[in-house]
């Protein structure tokens, strides 16, 4: 766990006490900047596995661009092929299909991965930052303050692990898909991710805040009348953020769940999952859905038959799970590292 | 009241409370908001008759029949009248796909959870003691791929790679909870104790019903499809034990007694199996019930991509027709209604099994004995 100590103030005088190196270079215009900029970068050298995880998220973010920039307002819809359509059996990776094709949706696997890259980054990034931004702030709060967030967390927190993720999310989906028609079914989706997930982030926040609360340093700040939003700002969330960071790859892992399980089962039974998709449309790009879809269409029950249909849709989804799988625990070590100098 | 049964009595009070609150969510969710639409999905299925109110602006009308049908909704659960469900063209009362199913299931679920345990155990405290080193980087590395690479995936990954081996050492596929079609042919058709839903006589556990009547070539080939798929949902579920408990296992390194062990000369070995594998128990318990959710969602994926005939399966089954059946059994739909009695089953099972891996781990932890005497 990161405790972050107070800086401590500089010398009144240069005759009581001389003035530490950092409080010196603060009095020289851009050295201070200059210096946490090479500490930052150095860290960045030391933890290899943030470089790796930074390098994973670029990647991803510049095909995302790049899908953009190519598909335009043609992004959000399949480029179905007939032709692909009436083929037998799909088609396995060629010069002309890289990734193969899946034959009964018409469309080669490449191009709808390629496509569905920034829908996917965007809407799984975007609950688990949400998700992790509430629970942490709420967390931080209810461990160092107490009170009604104190109840909120504990109370949500215990209720929502009575079920597991992917079912509670379904239940409230729902709910309340019918009530929303086209592109909003994404957002109400990853709204109801983000409300069913923040607990799990909150909950061991809240628990390392408390340590935060009774440390000395906190008690310090406090009796020298620093205010609430202070408190939380300078000494409660820079030092109550790790454990976000174990939490952050077991929810990707729950939303891909989701994700590709549901399309999978609807299509097995014949259900109606248009009905409860968290896609607006059958034809709407997204890497889960693909795999899903991709496996039941196919009729393969095994992986070595139609294997294409499995590992590129799969090596999407690894990718950004390794990605952020990375990122955290480079995250994790950058801040023991701080901690330990 | 010694501290173990204050615990006991304020923990067990909570459960009740949290119960009624995810209960109300699902009927709200799952049985009064899609009758707001009701021409999107059929018949509207509120109990009471909230389709008779003149509309959902009437909010005096709608809100007595929606806290009537909530009442209605919870006394049929808490009393076991809960309709009935379909699989296919058969439906049957809920509690008899309970009393076919449940056997399948838990036979899985021991063997899947005996199998985790053997694995994640000693795994789990042997990298949580070499924290940083290979051994560790490995289970790491490992825990993680089994987690970020989708199950579905993992399991049919599992089924692939077993499967010809399999088929050539017992003459029938690995899938299913009970002999296939071929095996029969082969071993005198099937026997008379097993029904037409796959359901065997007299306990309705497959293995040993087979040993009680006698019929070891039957209970061999369902205990090694059974052995199979409890391997591959211990990989995955194992995967996620192990990322809480090595971690786990690195705080409790920190701890005095350990230090005091090796001032006493004691060997690296029985410190980690004797003194740290003892006080690792209550921790290894506090995980499982954190991760008991996830191990059910585990195996019914498992059960549906095995065609386990389980109560797994049949969840996921209604999940993915609920569009068509209808919702809450409150309505009394004829079908299409285990979805809400299966949630209210799991969190039963989570909230006490939440609650004896508690009270265990504090039973077991000796800090807390110490106190008591």
């Amino acid at each position: 766990m990161p405790i972050r100590h107070p800086r401590p103030l500089p010398a009144l005088s240069p005759g009581m006490k001389p003035l530490e190196a950092r409080d010196r270079d603060a009095l020289v215009p851009g050295r201070a900047a200059r210096k946490r900029f090479e500490e930052a970068t150095e860290a960045i050298r030391d933890t290899p596995s943030l470089l790796v995880g930074l390098a994973l998220s670029a990647f991803l973010t510049g095909i995302a661009v790049a899908a953009v920039l190519d598909f335009g307002p043609g992004l959000t819809q399949l480029q179905q092929s007939f032709g692909l359509e009436i083929a037998a059996t799909p088609s396995p990776p060629s010069a002309t299909h890289p990734f193969g094709t899946l034959n009964v949706l018409g469309i080669d696997l490449f191009v709808a991965l390629f496509q569905a890259t920034p829908i996917d980054v965007a809407l799984v990034t975007g609950i688990l930052v949400a998700a992790a931004a509430i629970g942490w702030s709420l967390g931080s709060g209810a461990g160092l303050f107490g009170g009604a967030s104190e109840w909120l967390v504990a109370g949500a927190g215990d209720v929502l692990a009575s079920v597991p993720v992917v079912f509670l999310v379904w239940i409230l989906f729902v709910g309340i898909q019918p009530l929303v028609r086209g592109p909003g079914v994404l957002v109400v989706f990853g709204a109801l991710f983000v409300a069913v997930l923040w607990p799990y982030y909150a909950r061991p926040v809240r628990i390392v805040a408390g340590s935060v609360g009774a440390s000395g340093y906190f008690e310090a700040a406090r009796a020298s009348g620093a205010s609430r939003r202070r408190l939380l700002v300078r000494h409660g969330l820079p030092n109550t953020y790790v454990p976000i960071l174990a939490q952050l790859p077991v929810d990707v892992a729950n939303i891909f769940f989701f994700l590709v399980v549901f399309p999978y089962v609807t299509c097995i039974t014949g259900g109606t999952y248009s009905l409860i998709s968290p896609l607006p449309s059958a034809a709407f790009p997204e890497w889960g859905t693909l795999l899903g879809k991709g496996i039941c269409y196919a009729s393969a029950p095994l992986i070595g038959v139609l294997w294409w249909v499995f590992l590129f849709p799969t090596a999407a989804i690894v990718l950004y799970g390794i990605a952020v799988a990375t990122t955290c625990d480079g995250l994790e070590r950058w801040s023991a590292r701080r901690v330990h100098r | 009241l010694s501290p173990l049964a204050r615990f006991a009595a304020m923990r067990g009070l909570l459960i009740p409370g949290q119960l009624l609150v995810i209960l109300t969510v699902v009927y709200l969710f799952g049985g009064v908001l899609p009758t707001i639409t009701v021409t999107h999905f059929g018949p509207c299925s509120l109990v009471g008759g909230a389709c008779s109110c003149p509309s959902w602006a009437d909010t005096g009308c709608a809100l007595s029949t929606v806290t009537a049908g909530l009442g209605v909704f919870l006394a049929r659960l808490f009393t076991g009248q809960w309709g009935y469900a379909a699989l296919g063209a058969q439906v049957e009362p809920v509690t008899r796909w309970i009393a076919w199913r449940l056997g399948n299931s838990l036979e899985l679920a021991a063997f899947a959870l005996l199998l985790s345990a053997l694995f994640a155990y000693p795994l789990g405290l042997k990298a949580g003691w070499q924290m940083g080193r290979p051994l560790d980087a490995s289970v790491r590395s490992g825990s993680s791929l089994a987690i970020l690479v989708p199950f579905m995936v993992v399991l049919l990954g599992i089924m692939t790679l077993a499967y010809p081996p399999f088929s050539r050492a017992f003459g029938d596929t690995p899938n299913g909870s009970l002999p296939g079609d071929l095996w029969y042919d082969g071993h005198g058709g099937q026997p008379a104790w097993v029904n037409i839903a796959g359901a065997t006589s007299p306990t309705g556990f497959p293995i040993v019903d087979a040993l009680l009547h006698g019929d070891v070539p039957f209970a061999g080939d369902v205990l090694a499809k059974t052995l199979l798929q409890a391997a591959a949902i211990a990989v995955i579920y194992a995967g996620i034990f192990l990322r809480y408990s090595r971690y786990a296992v690195a705080m409790l390194g920190h701890e005095e007694f350990l230090r005091a062990g090796r001032a006493r000369g004691l060997s690296d070995r029985t410190l980690l199996w004797r003194h740290l594998g003892h006080r690792f128990w209550p921790a290894y318990l506090l995980v499982f019930a954190a991760t008991l959710p996830a191990y059910l969602v585990v195996q019914s994926l498992a059960e549906v991509l095995y065609s386990t005939n389980g109560l797994g399966s049949l969840l996921f089954l209604e999940f993915g027709n609920v569009g068509a059946t209808g919702f809450g059994f409150a309505g009394g739909a004829a079908a299409g209604n285990f979805y809400q009695v299966g949630l209210f089953l799991i969190a039963v099972v989570v909230l006490l099994g939440t609650f004896v891996a508690e009270l265990l781990a504090r039973y077991f932890d000796p800090t807390l004995r110490e106190r008591r005497r």
